[in-house]
């Protein structure tokens, strides 16, 4: 029967229409809405899972989004919240009387994530080639824990210094180490932890990694380590670790020098640092005291523009320095603190290691300065000292292309980038214009947020490990290159020797399990004996269960 | 705005009808007695499936003479506490007082091989759409018994008592095939009309809900209506079952009435162990869970109505109605409500 209701003119619907089933659906358990992505945006993407199954903060996940014909893509996605979710409205479960939750499907936890990206075939190329994403996966695309293929572009994008491996949520993937890139290293580094969570082992870690490269004559870095708690030369017996003289595979790719005498003479490996008195000038001594006054530093200022370089020794021989239109009791002050400085054992009149120091770092190597029972204010004028030397050496052979980059390591850095004390203002000078020379800083702190923010902003390439402060973690939220704003929850809980790295030329913030170092150096030595192939076993990402 | 002293009048005469302050007068004017109230046995062991039927309708274009009305009809099935299907099946019912009948006996003839004619009463014209929709929750109500295996329990949303025309013999087939199957089949209300009182039309099923909460405190419950002086009588024309009034769960406030086909009733302690032991989730404590999915999953929200309309107006447009011909067919009222967008519904 065919029966037409007409309105005016206009027919509206066939009779028949309603007498057949318009869409008649079967859901079953089979058919689920989670593992597939249901909102929001460009920033933000959410997915849901069944309430019962575990996701971690971090953890990395694929949304393949093949809907579209040939404009297939994989985004990938970092979970940075995870939140309990239902299908019921308003506040259902606090006020609840049972106790069984019948419907499985109905409570679930939603997942929040960062798009990372995404993986687009280039027909240019003819390959997959990973960029930022701009758009959004259709609705319902289907999720999954990434797996190791969708990672592989990873390894391409990373540096020649490894220390560790990529970690998917608390799951290592030993197939994609992490690997730091030393040509970009005098952009600044910054190791940022509290204590205890694994900034000493991170240092050992990528100081065996230069030492290896040095080793096989492939090094691009040379690193200058100072090691105020001589916990870098031989680790600690107490604790059970071991220092980078452990790694003797390596060892031509170290150089090593103490302040303390009894320590050169225990290693052969160890040489007495020697500063001779003609390395250093007069601004050179401002770190070792913590206060001067105006007038003092305007006079060793003055000093500095007109002594000859036998100044000190001069003033050894003589107990008298010279400075004029200046008071007698602000050069008594001087003359007494260079007396204390000459009696250091390092200060030596005729012999001195920096040269080699230097001629070292520009070979690529890594030069370990053991500074165990020297004062604070020793260590900063050493490395002030040093670290001028360096810049000065650098900014002279600025043109030579074949030089290596130098990084200068400092611990505690908070101390000389905060920006207050003019006395190691040197160090601040480095993280400006040390780029430009091929120098650069590796700024070691539990405490972000006390160097300056300028500074800080310098900084490109951060290692991150676990910071329980908000405003350390905002600070460096700040600062960053790539925006760690989204990974905050995820810092405060990163356990020890796990960390965030964010630097240049990797895309995104990576998150990375550090080697154990005691670990490393005996991968390192079975790699040697195995002919370079992997030696651990690689722990497969498993597939959430359909 | 109503002043408090009013608010008052008219709070006292609710609570007149909300609360029972006279347990006796309730047991005398009824004729219930402590003794009809039954305890249920939980039967734990119950391996079987559990299907729940239920409906829903919503109007997505309205010309007031004649509605476009989405129909949804379907059921869920349990094994236990699991859930493992919803089926659902939508229709559009087109509401016209004039032109109603052969969608009906279509239905009938397609689904129940019944060939009569379909006629309602001149006062039931305006519920053309309830009753279509009930049409298609027997027809989902079929299928599930069609699916079912013996010993499973069958819910269905409503009730079966008033089993008068037009549904009569629809619903006799359901009943045959039920008992030949030997399901367990019960219809649970949410609401109810039972009223006691002389003077005062009191809610049966509440203040039935207070006496048997008194008498049995900490366990499921059921009493049956046979006999008892309520309004209206608890017997419809041909029907052969019983009504109750249960409580499947101590910690639950809420009572059901419940209406169970004659084979169901001669075994009901059984047949309310079974659905009291699966009324006990954390989602609905109290209420058949089985019956709370079907009535998520098959409800027509007003986002996907709106929705369709929308559809439809687009249909409308292609077949060259502009809007002016919509919004000057539409009822008055809508224009009156400034709804936003195309929402015309």
């Amino acid at each position: 029967m065919k029966d037409f209701i007409t309105t005016n003119q206009l027919s509206i619907m066939d009779d028949d229409a309603s007498s057949h089933v318009l869409e008649r659906k079967t859901i079953d358990r089979t058919k689920t809405t989670t593992y597939k992505i249901i909102s929001k945006d460009v920033r933000e993407f959410h997915f849901i899972i069944p309430y019962n199954e575990r996701v971690e903060l971090g953890q990395i996940f694929s949304i393949r989004d093949y809907g579209v014909k040939d404009d297939e893509i994989t985004f990938l996605a970092r979970v940075t919240d995870i939140k309990h979710d239902s299908n019921y409205e308003g506040k259902w479960d606090t006020a609840l009387k049972g106790t069984e939750f019948y419907d499985e499907d109905q409570i679930f936890n939603r997942i929040v994530a960062e798009p990372l990206g995404c993986i687009i075939f280039n027909e240019k190329i003819n390959k997959k080639e990973f960029k930022k994403s701009k758009t959004i996966p259709s609705k319902f695309s289907e999720v999954e824990k990434a797996s190791f293929d969708e990672f592989e572009f990873l390894t391409e994008k990373m540096g020649d210094l490894e220390v560790g491996y990529l970690r998917n949520g608390s799951q290592v993937v030993e197939e994609i180490g992490v690997k730091l890139n030393s040509e970009i290293m005098d952009h600044h580094m910054g190791v940022f932890a509290t204590t205890g969570m694994g900034k000493s082992n991170f240092m050992k870690v990528f100081a065996a990694s230069c030492m290896k490269k040095a080793s096989m004559g492939e090094s691009k870095l040379g690193l200058l380590l100072a090691d105020p708690h001589g916990e870098y030369l031989l680790g600690s017996a107490k604790n059970n670790t071991k220092g980078l003289l452990h790694l003797g595979k390596y060892s031509d790719g170290l150089i090593c020098y103490s302040t303390n005498k009894k320590n050169a003479e225990k290693n052969g490996e160890v040489e007495d640092l020697k500063i001779g008195l003609r390395d250093i000038k007069p601004t050179d001594i401002l770190p070792l005291v913590g206060e001067w006054r105006t007038a003092q530093v305007e006079a060793i200022e003055s000093l500095d523009s007109e002594i000859t370089s036998d100044w000190l020794k001069s003033f050894k021989e003589d107990g008298k320095l010279v400075i004029k239109n200046f008071d007698p009791r602000t050069i008594n002050v001087i003359e007494r603190r260079l007396k204390r400085l000459l009696g250091f054992s390092y200060i030596d009149e005729k012999i001195s290691s920096i040269d080699k120091i230097i001629k070292s770092l520009q070979e690529g190597k890594v030069v370990l300065i053991d500074m165990q029972g020297i004062n604070e204010r020793e260590e900063l004028f050493l490395l002030s000292l040093l670290s001028r030397h360096i810049l000065d050496k650098y900014r002279e052979e600025s043109l030579d292309e074949c030089k290596k980059i130098c990084l200068i390591t400092i611990e505690e850095a908070q101390r000389v980038l905060g920006g207050k004390d003019s006395s190691i203002s040197r160090f601040e000078i480095i993280a400006r214009e040390g780029r430009k020379f091929g120098v650069g800083l590796c700024a070691i702190t539990q405490q972000p947020k006390l160097v300056d923010k300028q500074l800080l902003s310098q900084f490109n390439t951060l290692v991150v490990m676990g910071l329980g402060d908000r405003n350390d973690r905002k600070c460096l939220e700040e600062s960053a290159k790539q925006d760690l704003t989204t990974l905050d929850v995820e810092i405060q809980t990163l356990e020890k020797g796990e960390a965030i790295i964010s630097t240049l030329k990797v895309p995104f913030p990576i998150p990375a399990t550090i080697h154990l170092y005691e670990d490393y150096i005996e991968q390192l030595k079975k790699k040697d004996q195995t002919d370079g192939s992997p030696v651990s076993k690689a722990k497969k990402l498993s597939r959430p269960p359909d | 705005m109503i002043d408090k002293t009013s608010l008052g009048a008219i709070a006292e005469q609710v609570k007149n009808y909300l609360l029972m302050d006279n347990i006796t007068q309730y047991f005398e004017e009824t004729g219930v007695k402590d003794i009809d109230f039954k305890k249920i046995i939980l039967h734990d062991k119950f391996e079987g499936n559990i299907y729940a039927v239920d409906g829903s309708n919503g109007v997505i274009f309205d010309l007031t003479s004649v509605s476009f009305n989405l129909i949804r009809a379907g059921y869920v099935s349990y094994i236990g506490k699991k859930w493992q299907k919803t089926v659902l099946f939508d229709k559009v019912f087109k509401a016209d007082t004039e032109h109603y009948m052969y969608q009906f006996e279509n239905d009938l003839r397609n689904n129940f091989d019944i060939n009569s004619s379909f006629i309602l009463a001149k006062t039931e014209l305006d519920r053309l759409s309830t009753y279509y929709r009930e049409l298609q929750e027997y027809v989902a109500l079929y299928e599930a018994i069609s699916e079912a295996e013996t010993g499973d329990l069958v819910l269905y949303d409503g009730d079966f008592a008033y089993w008068t025309d037009p549904f009569r013999e629809v619903l006799k087939i359901i009943f045959d095939k039920a008992e030949d199957k030997d399901l367990d089949l019960l219809a649970i209300s949410k609401s109810s009309t039972f009223s006691w009182g002389k003077g005062f039309s009191k809610p049966f099923v509440l203040h039935t809900g207070y006496a048997g909460s008194r008498i049995i405190p900490n366990n499921p419950w059921y009493i049956e209506l046979s006999g008892k002086n309520i309004k209206p009588k608890p017997k419809g024309k041909n029907w052969k079952g019983k009504i109750y009034v249960i409580k499947l769960h101590p910690d639950s406030e809420f009572v059901f009435r419940l209406d169970a086909p004659p084979h169901v009733a001669s075994r009901i302690d059984k047949a309310l162990g079974h659905l009291s032991m699966y009324s006990s989730s954390s989602e609905c404590l109290g209420y058949p869970h089985a019956l709370f999915r079907a009535h998520r999953d098959l409800s027509i929200k007003d986002l996907e109505r709106v929705h369709l309309n929308n559809l439809l107006i687009d249909e409308l447009s292609d077949k060259g109605v502009n809007d002016k011909h919509i919004r000057s067919s539409l009822d008055y009222h809508t224009i009156l409500e400034m709804k936003q967008g195309r929402r015309i519904i």
